[in-house]
C-alpha cells in the first residue's frame, strides 16, 4: 500500500530525517514524499539513490512528489573492495595557523596538490569558513573542477553558505546538511580534518 | 600535452608578493607547491599558461617581482627559461 510523507513547509534537513525513518523501520515498501522546496527534493532523492531505492520525481504546482519504493530483496553487495575510502573536511580558507596570509597561500598550494594526487578523497566536505572556497572567484576552482572530474564528491554546506550570506555564489559542488556530513564520516575508513 | 611555465622564488615572501601583484595585474596564476623535480628552491611556486608568461616576464623586468627561476614544461621536459 502506496503511503505519504508530507513534509510540505519542512525545511532540510527534516523531511530527510523523516524518510529516512520511515524506510529504516520497514523491510520494503512504498512512499511518497511530498516536499515544497528543490533543495529538500534533491535531498531526499540523494538519500535513495545512496540506499539503493527506487524514486521516481514528479512536479505539480510548486509542489514535489518524490515516489520511493523499497525492494524486499537487496542486492548483496559481495564485490570486495581493496580501495580505502577517505574524506576529507575542510573547515577554514586557510590551511594551518599563525599568519593568514601564509595560510591563504598553503590552501591553495594543498587543494593543487591534492587535484595531482595519486590518492583522492571519495568525499570533500566544506564547512564554516570553508565554503568560502567554492563560491565564484575562489582561486582554487580549476583545482576542485579536477578532482570532480576523477571522481571526488564536493559536499558544501548549507547553514554555512547561508550565513556568509554567499549561497547565490556556490559555483562548485552540491549542498549539503549536518545529517549527511555526520554519515558521510561515520563511514570513511578515514577522515582528515584540516 | 599541455605546456605551461613554473616560477620559483628566492624565498615565501617573494613569492607572496608576486601572486598579489599578477592579481593586481588581472593575470592569471595557480598557486602550485613547488614541483620535486625543481629542487632548492622556496615551497611555493607559480603555475602559469603559456598565454601568460609574456605578461608575468613583463612584470619581471619592470622589477615588480623577484623571480629565482623560470622554468617550461612541456610534457616530459624541464628547462629553464632566460628572462
Amino acid at each position: 500500500m502506496n503511503n505519504i510523507i508530507d513534509c510540505k513547509g519542512l525545511q532540510c534537513p527534516m523531511p530527510v530525517v523523516k524518510t529516512k525513518k520511515y524506510f529504516d523501520s520497514v523491510e520494503s515498501g512504498e512512499s511518497t514524499i511530498i516536499v515544497d522546496n528543490l533543495v529538500a527534493k534533491n535531498n531526499v532523492v540523494k538519500l535513495a539513490e545512496g540506499s539503493g531505492y527506487k524514486s521516481i520525481v514528479e512536479e505539480k504546482e510548486d509542489l514535489y512528489f518524490i515516489k520511493i519504493t523499497k525492494e524486499k530483496c537487496e542486492v548483496v553487495n559481495t564485490e570486495i573492495k581493496d580501495e580505502k575510502k577517505f574524506t576529507l573536511l575542510v573547515s577554514t580558507d586557510k590551511l594551518g595557523f599563525g599568519d593568514d596570509k601564509l595560510g591563504d597561500m598553503l590552501m591553495k598550494s594543498y587543494i593543487f596538490a591534492l587535484s595531482e594526487a595519486d590518492l583522492i578523497p571519495n568525499d570533500l566536505l566544506f564547512i564554516n569558513g570553508g565554503v568560502k572556497l567554492t563560491i565564484e572567484d575562489s582561486p582554487v576552482l580549476d583545482s576542485l573542477k579536477k578532482l570532480i572530474s576523477r571522481g571526488t564528491n564536493i559536499l558544501v554546506c548549507g547553514t554555512c553558505l547561508d550565513f556568509f550570506d554567499i549561497k547565490d555564489k556556490l559555483s562548485i559542488g552540491e549542498i549539503t546538511n549536518m545529517y549527511t556530513i555526520v554519515e558521510l564520516m561515520n563511514n570513511a575508513d578515514n577522515t582528515i580534518k584540516l | 600535452m599541455n605546456k605551461y611555465y613554473v616560477v620559483t622564488f628566492q624565498n615565501t615572501h617573494e613569492a607572496m608578493k608576486a601572486e598579489r601583484e599578477a592579481i593586481k595585474n588581472q593575470i592569471k596564476v595557480v598557486v602550485i607547491p613547488t614541483p620535486t623535480y625543481i629542487t632548492k628552491s622556496c615551497g611555493i611556486s607559480l603555475k602559469i599558461q603559456e598565454e601568460n608568461i609574456q605578461s608575468i616576464i613583463e612584470l619581471i623586468k619592470a622589477d615588480s617581482i623577484k623571480v629565482k627561476e623560470v622554468f617550461v614544461r612541456d610534457g616530459e621536459s624541464v628547462k629553464v627559461v632566460s628572462v
